[in-house]
């Protein structure tokens, strides 16, 4: 990791999160989430490609972030909440190409971290 | 235009790719060792003026052949110019003939060139202008390029013909070769095609007989006086055969039926549209380019009227080779478990791209079809299937296997579907998307999906047939003909006009020419063509230096890309059943995005703060030549709705940004279908600082000394000399390991290695993945795998 890059709590790249943004419907699930704060720019994997967006204003606790996007960009307000298995179900489920059902986060997560190989 | 306002491929309209085409010459204008003696050239210069000094003259003058005997002085501007373009090429020889040049020996390849100065440039223009018409006639001569120096003048160089030697009078007028030229020479007024010593046609090692100077063709003497080229008659069908000449010597006997033969041979490869388009080519203007273009043109009609002939017009077979090119892709796929695929050119305007992509999926039963139409073609279509009763709803989906090796399925849209005993036809229904207008299901719309039902290896004509069946149900007859040469032409203006942004209606006739003669269709990724400007990423680069990027997220995905043969995009790679899992977002499927492959551009004016992160891909500039490639200055996802489409931004735009402020970061450009494998420079990944250290510590740990040398070498040469030096020194494997993995190159190199690759594009693969430590090291790099440095 690089000066002035961080992640959010906790920092753990395994983490998943599940991204929401009553702007943008391009957004759903977030992995190795990055923070730039020399560029003010957030990327992530989001299973498919890596993200990445300018922001205006970010906030950051132990479990969630949040950012609004730069206006030049188009704006936004951006949300990321640590995946779950009901919000899984919820969610995002209806959202991807040929879902699998879980019984325990864990695998869930490593089916997501599975998702790098096929991305190319 | 039509479409979806968004696709690259809207208003296709594209030339076969095989099939009664006759050959295009190659006219390359700035070929590589020509833009490294101008870039050589250039520096010296620069550095010549700091020093206030003038270049020196050539001195490595050993000459393979004497300097014939018209030698002309050459004004200093000419000697710096040659010396200067010799610190790339060497100059083997003197000047040949009665213009200044000489052969000129590439430092590297040790190719030879004969290189020719002009005082006045059109000649050299002229020149190439002959060049190619005997190219394009088939006919054995110079193959010749321009280029131009940074003064501006212009120089003719010609490859050298290997294991050349002189031929007589006699061996001449018993050579085909020489003979089958001669309403070529005619045409062209070639008059000293011969030689005043029968030397300017050489016999080479081939055994064939070649041209190898034509200046004195056209509107110009040998000597460079200006001659009558004039188009309403060929008095060289007479003077040419006058043995008082040495031309006639040689060409004495020629018949009626040889030279109907030659005509007939002449007017079905060459046209008013290929002269307009070497004219171009060759940079002519004004006056100059009008009395050869009406020369030629007047010349061409001449010869149809007075030997009675016509283009004879050959029906291109667009089927030709389909089921050997299946063949040969599924081979080149196989450690993929992709289906293969080829691209078949049909159609005027009812089908995007002018192409069906054919995938043999006979493993699950079929081959399948897939086409988009063009926007007004599918809005009459939906029209059609509500009123067609014998078509019932279901769904567009794209079987796979999962990671697991269970089959999956992906719903791409609902369909209408039309089913008989050995076809399913299925047309996505516009409506099927959860809101199109913002862009979703965009990937969808205009999809035609067709299945022909066996397990059989079809022959071309039978697949034709039953796709005729098919589009005979969706009453699209027309578009299984082949596009003509005014399709080929629409085709190039919209698709130009499309990525410049530019209305049609305001292209002056010169654009129309120069898009005309500038863009040609090309083969971009296996089983993929579309229009490329040879050439262009040329500009781009002179506005800022950039680099093209793709990042990867873990060693297995760059094992995919290397295997499959490049980066393909998700629809392609979901369509030919690629191994994937089920747990992707489907979103780039509703942006649009899912048609085309991501990369981002780093200019050196970039904000370069933060490291290279997970490792990237880069990619040769030239891919930028492609006009299928549409580009946002930040992440739009690749959306095509039009919302966001409207936005984009032409590659100039893009780069003149790069050049005022630098892009942001999260720019992105988005290419059709793929890129290909062989435009992949090389991968960097994050630089590990300590690694010499660690691999010090590790190799001490076996208790012997370490040349400190030993340790450079061995990170350079990789894991495998690591590990045979590590266990030379009994240095436990799991130790090893942990190193190994401990470094994002060596890891990464490591694993390509256990997967049985060990070279990408011939290099091997310790050298095509290198570390950088941020951003602009991308650019280093790119400048150094294109000999930039």
């Amino acid at each position: 990791m690089q000066e002035g890059e961080t992640m959010p709590s906790p920092e753990k790249e395994s983490d998943v999160y599940f991204v929401e943004s009553q702007q943008d419907g391009t957004v759903l699930v977030a992995m190795d989430v990055n923070v730039n704060e020399q560029n003010r720019m957030v990327s992530w994997f989001d299973t498919v490609k890596e993200r990445m967006m300018g922001y205006e204003n970010i906030q950051r606790d132990n479990t969630s972030l949040s950012f609004t996007r730069l206006a030049s960009e188009g704006g936004g307000d951006y949300n990321f909440q640590p995946m779950t298995l009901e919000i899984y179900q919820e969610k995002v489920k209806p959202k991807l190409l040929a879902p699998q059902d879980f019984d325990n986060l864990d695998s869930l997560k490593q089916a997501f971290e599975e998702t790098k190989s096929s991305a190319w | 235009m039509s479409e979806y306002a968004s696709d690259p491929s809207e208003t296709d309209f594209q030339a076969p790719e095989t099939g009664g085409v006759t050959p295009q010459p190659e006219l390359k204008k700035y070929p590589n060792w020509v833009e490294l003696a101008k870039q050589k050239i250039q520096e010296i210069l620069q550095s010549k003026l700091k020093q206030g000094a003038s270049a020196e003259p050539a001195t490595d003058q050993t000459g393979v052949e004497s300097p014939a005997d018209q030698v002309e002085a050459e004004t200093p501007q000419q000697e710096e110019i040659k010396a200067l373009t010799e610190a790339v090429l060497a100059k083997i020889s003197e000047q040949l003939g009665s213009n200044p040049g000489g052969w000129y020996e590439h430092q590297e390849t040790h190719e030879k060139y004969y290189v020719k100065y002009y005082d006045n440039p059109d000649r050299a223009r002229v020149e190439f202008v002959a060049n190619a018409v005997y190219a394009q006639l088939g006919i054995p001569a110079a193959k010749s390029e321009l280029f131009e120096t940074d003064d501006g003048r212009l120089a003719i160089a010609a490859k050298e013909i290997p294991g050349t030697e002189a031929a007589t009078g006699e061996q001449m007028r018993a050579s085909q070769d020489v003979r089958s030229g001669f309403l070529a020479d005619a045409f062209l007024a070639n008059w000293d095609v011969v030689g005043l010593v029968n030397d300017n046609i050489v016999q080479g090692s081939d055994g064939r007989m070649h041209r190898i100077d034509n200046g004195g063709s056209l509107i110009y003497r040998a000597q460079g006086g200006a001659k009558n080229y004039s188009g309403s008659e060929i008095p060289e069908l007479q003077t040419m055969l006058n043995p008082e000449y040495s031309a006639g010597k040689v060409f004495a006997g020629m018949t009626e039926e040889e030279l109907h033969d030659q005509a007939q041979n002449l007017v079905n490869r060459i046209d008013k549209a290929f002269i307009d388009q070497i004219i171009a080519q060759a940079g002519l203007s004004g006056e100059v380019a009008e009395q050869v273009r009406e020369g030629l043109k007047g010349r061409l009609q001449f010869i149809k009227e007075r030997f009675g002939v016509e283009k004879e017009e050959t029906e291109p077979n667009p089927w030709q080779g389909v089921v050997e090119r299946l063949r040969t892709d599924a081979e080149r796929v196989k450690g993929v478990e992709f289906r293969g695929h080829t691209d078949v050119t049909i159609d005027k305007d009812k089908i995007e791209g002018q192409r069906l992509d054919i995938i043999d999926a006979r493993d699950a039963g079929y081959y399948t079809v897939y086409f988009k139409l063009t926007q007004g073609q599918y809005d009459q279509m939906v029209q059609k299937m509500h009123g067609m009763s014998e078509a019932y709803g279901s769904r567009i989906a794209y079987p796979f296997k999962d990671n697991y090796g269970y089959d999956q399925q992906f719903d791409v849209t609902q369909a209408w579907t039309i089913e008989t005993e050995d076809l399913e036809i299925r047309i996505a229904m516009p409506n099927s998307s959860k809101d199109v207008d913002k862009g979703n299901g965009r990937a969808g719309l205009g999809l035609v999906e067709i299945k022909i039902k066996t397990t059989e290896e079809l022959t071309p004509e039978m697949i034709r047939e039953k796709l005729e069946k098919a589009f005979e149900k969706l009453e699209l007859q027309e578009a299984l003909t082949s596009p003509d040469d005014e399709a080929e032409r629409k085709f190039k203006i919209a698709r130009y006009c499309w990525q410049q942004k530019i209305d049609e209606a305001s292209l002056t006739p010169e654009d129309i020419a120069r898009i005309e003669a500038n863009l040609q269709r090309q083969e971009v990724f296996p089983g993929y063509s579309t229009m490329v400007e040879p050439g262009k990423s040329k500009e781009y680069a002179e506005i800022v230096p950039f680099a093209i990027q793709h990042g990867i997220y873990n060693e297995n995905a760059l094992i995919k890309i290397i295997r499959a043969g490049g980066l393909i995009a998700t629809q392609e790679r979901f369509r030919r059943g690629s191994a994937e899992t089920g747990m992707s977002s489907g979103t780039d499927m509703d942006t649009g995005g899912a048609d085309s492959v991501f990369t981002r551009i780093i200019t050196e004016n970039d904000s370069m703060s933060g490291g290279i992160g997970h490792p990237q891909i880069i990619f040769n500039p030239d891919i930028l030549d492609r006009t299928d490639w549409y580009s946002y200055e930040t992440d739009k996802y690749g959306s095509t709705a039009p919302s966001y489409f409207s936005s984009r931004l032409t590659p100039e735009e893009l780069l003149q940004r790069g050049k005022n402020h630098g892009l942001p970061e999260n720019n992105e450009q988005m290419f059709r279908y793929g890129i290909p494998l062989d435009k992949m420079l090389g991968v960097v990944v994050e630089g590990n600082t300590y690694v010499e250290d660690s691999l010090l510590y590790l190799l001490r740990s076996g208790g012997q000394d370490v040349d400190s040398q030993l340790v450079g070498r061995l990170i350079d040469q990789g894991p495998s000399a690591i590990k045979a030096e590590c266990q030379s020194r009994g240095i436990d494997d799991y130790m090893v390991g942990d190193f190994i993995t401990s470094d994002a190159r060596l890891r990464l190199i490591d694993k390509l290695n256990v997967a049985g690759i060990q070279e990408v594009n011939g290099i091997p693969v310790e050298e095509f993945i290198t570390t950088g430590q941020n951003r602009k090291d991308l650019i280093k790099l790119t400048q150094e795998r294109l000999g930039q440095e």
